[in-house]
């Protein structure tokens, strides 16, 4: 047995058309995606915003807003780089001078009756990037404002408590999480799916691994099939052999894709590492067990099976939401129009999978859409049994 | 001795044709023996059916004095198999492929080692033993072919048609090949459709055509079915009418023209060159070389059939 997986597994690696599929394919489009998206570790983790901050007087409002700043700018993952001024023009001097340099300011921001005022450089450049900072620190203050004229209310009766550290950073600090999820998930989201999409269409074509190496097995499919079946290998030793070659090229291939979405295109999964790669791990064996069942079908000739491989991998993956906006607004259409569709549509079961590991803290989703992939493994297998087992033909 | 392959009343059909029809086949240990028939005569079919990796409607298929069965590997061990295509992984080297087929019967790596070595050196792929398969001409390919086959040092070897397409120089090397592996004690079942071959190297030689065996017997044996008799063949132009006149000649049993060649079969007669000649003479054609021949198994083929052995 561990002769068959040993030269099976050499000879599907160096099979360049099956690697081409597998593996190069993948690590293209991953990269084509790259180049429409742009990396996203540099939108996920955003540097400090750089500002200009006019000191605030000793208001009881002033003094909010300044525990609201210190708090932002404090400790890792900080909101806010700031630079303290002693009034607007020293502000504005300040930003003006940055303006242009390696280290600009985004802005100056003012306390203003109370409210904070939020001032921003005309953007210098035409990066997105630029305009994002400028949102996200404008987004900041409404959000203060708004948190401040809220506490105002609920705290009317003694206003003096705004001014008591711990109360403000109990009140400020879920918002620097909130306006961190707004940068991170909004702009990523969308493109995160194309990933997951492209894993599952991965996996799909890496079903040409198992059916490669099923046509090379079978006598009825091959001469070498046939010639391998008189040898004193017994037979179930010679389709383990298979399977398990197949099994863990398709794996392999998977997981150097998934790595180089991981640690090249920055998508970083929830760093939930042993949840993807035991995805990567039933995804293969789903790969495999289509490649089997397809091998199995009968009066087909090989390029045919190939074909038909292919056929699969685009249609499942068009539902999948692959090829850009309208097909995943089609693909959210479908899954909740017929629900049953996207359960039996293997490409999206495997994004689904990664989606729930990123966005649900929750197993369960992840653990439901295993399943699914379990039993449609098991009833690929199922389908290719009799055709793996047999040993004598009517004719080859 | 008991027979090292047993063949009674095998019966096989794809779908209505019938492509063996009560073959049967029974070789000796220690024999070359050659199944010789035209392409389509069943060569092929009747090897997968005794390797079970066809079905058959009926017949008793033994191996080394026991019932063969798809699951006994202990009688598949003993068996080596040279198939009519060339069936090779085209990404292994020649190396590769020949300790994976040594594999199927020798599974310690160790003990492999020096089997393969040793089948490189048989077929004369040591200046390509890290060659991958695409990189070798035909010849070279057909002698790869034989070395998976070979490599474990089978008792029983069937060739099948291994010298089909191959240039004089392998075809040669093949042959020798196969003569010293039955020098070394293996039994060695050989199909093909070119008598020269089969009349050279074989023991025992089985025709076939359309299923059937027609006769069976050494060389000579399968010879003296022809009636006994010589082939002359008569350098000349000859014209139609002067071909039917010798037809007609007493002991003639059958007469051909072509090439410039006439060729006449002869049964026992007294003066057969002479009444020939005779002939010719009576036409006014003037004979350029003249010579007998003895039978070959074309002629036994074309006796039994009617029909060449090559088409
Ligand atoms: N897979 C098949 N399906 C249908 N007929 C077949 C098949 N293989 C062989 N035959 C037929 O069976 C007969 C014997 O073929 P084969 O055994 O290949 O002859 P040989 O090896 O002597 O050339 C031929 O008439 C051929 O057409
Ligand atoms: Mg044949």
């Amino acid at each position: 047995m561990f002769d068959t997986f040993r030269y099976t597994l050499l000879g599907l690696v160096r099979s360049v058309d099956i690697m081409v599929w597998s593996l190069l394919f993948p690590l293209v489009m991953s990269t084509v995606f790259m180049m429409m998206f742009g990396p996203l570790d540099e939108m996920g983790a955003m540097e400090p915003l750089r500002v200009a901050v006019v000191e605030p007087d000793d208001s009881p409002e002033g003094r909010a807003f300044d525990a609201f700043i210190e708090g932002a700018s404090e400790g890792e993952g900080a909101l806010l780089d700031v630079t303290l001024a002693a009034d607007a023009a020293e502000a504005d001097a300040l930003v003006r001078a940055a303006a242009g340099t390696d280290e600009p300011y985004v802005g100056y921001v003012m306390l203003d009756g109370g409210e904070p005022r939020t001032f921003v450089t005309a953007s210098q450049s035409t990066a997105d990037l630029d305009d994002l900072e400028a949102s996200v620190l404008t987004l900041a203050m409404d959000e203060y404002a708004a948190r401040a004229h809220l506490a105002a209310n609920l705290l009317a009766d003694d206003p003096l408590a705004l001014a008591d550290p711990a109360v403000a950073a109990s009140l400020f600090e879920p918002m620097q999480a909130t306006v961190q999820m707004a940068v991170t998930e909004n702009q990523p989201k969308e493109s995160v799916r194309y990933y997951f999409a492209l894993l599952g269409m991965a996996a799909l074509f890496a079903g040409g691994v198992g059916l490669a190496a099923c046509q090379r097995l079978k006598p009825n499919c091959s001469a070498l099939g046939a010639r391998r079946a008189v040898g004193a290998v017994s037979h179930g030793r010679a389709v383990g052999g298979t399977l398990l070659a197949s099994w863990a090229l398709s794996f392999a291939c998977l997981t150097v894709a998934y790595g180089y979405m991981r640690v090249v295109a920055g998508v970083d999964f929830a760093g939930r590492d042993g949840l993807c790669l035991a995805t990567v791990a039933v995804a293969s064996l789903m790969a495999t067990s289509l490649g089997c069942a397809i091998s199995a079908l009968p009066h087909v000739p090989e390029d045919g099976k190939s074909g038909i491989l292919t056929g699969v991998v685009c249609f499942a993956s068009l539902f999948a939401g692959l090829y850009g906006q309208p097909t995943m607004q089609l693909a959210d259409t479908i899954a909740t129009s017929f629900p049953a569709a996207e359960l039996v549509n293997p490409a999206a079961q495997v994004a689904q999978a990664f989606y729930s590991i990123m966005y649900y803290d929750s197993l369960g989703p992840w653990l439901g859409h295993i399943a699914v992939m379990t039993a449609m493994a098991a009833v690929l297998f199922l389908l290719s049994a009799h055709a793996l087992r047999r040993q004598r033909y009517a004719s080859i | 001795m008991e027979d090292i392959v047993s063949v009674r009343n095998l019966v096989k059909r794809y779908g209505s044709a019938i492509a063996l029809d009560h073959f049967n086949l029974q070789i000796a240990p220690g024999e070359v023996f050659g199944l010789l028939g035209p392409n389509g005569s069943g060569k092929t079919t009747a090897i997968h059916c005794i390797l079970q990796l066809l079905t058959y409607d009926k017949g008793q298929i033994s191996l080394f004095g026991q019932p063969m069965s798809p699951t006994r590997y202990d009688l598949k061990r003993r068996i080596g198999v040279v198939p009519q295509n060339v069936a090779v992984f085209e990404e292994l080297t020649v190396r590769e492929n020949i300790d994976y087929f040594c594999g199927l019967y020798v599974p310690d790596a160790r003990e492999r080692k020096p089997l393969v070595a040793e089948a490189i050196a048989f077929v004369g792929l040591e200046d390509y033993a890290q060659a991958r398969p695409k990189k070798l001409s035909g010849g070279l390919l057909r002698r790869l072919n034989i070395a998976c086959g070979i490599a474990h040092k089978p008792e029983l070897v069937f060739f099948d048609e291994p010298t089909v397409a191959v240039d004089p120089q392998s075809r040669a090397s093949i042959l020798e090949n196969i003569q010293a592996m039955n020098a070394a004690g293996s039994t060695v079942v050989y199909t093909s459709h070119y008598m020269e071959e089969v009349e050279g190297i074989c023991t025992r030689i089985m025709i076939m055509d359309k299923g059937r065996t027609l006769a069976c017997g050494t060389n000579a044996e399968l010879k003296a079915i022809v009636a006994a008799g010589e082939k002359i063949v008569i350098e000349a132009q000859v014209p139609e009418a002067a071909v039917m006149a010798i037809g007609k000649l007493p002991h003639v049993t059958r007469v051909s023209y072509g090439d410039g060649k006439l060729e006449v079969a002869c049964s026992n007669g007294e003066h057969n060159v002479a009444d020939v000649l005779a002939e010719l003479a009576r036409a006014r054609i003037a004979p350029g070389r003249i010579w007998a021949e003895p039978p070959t198994l074309n002629d036994v083929f074309l006796e039994i059939t009617g029909r060449e052995l090559r088409d």
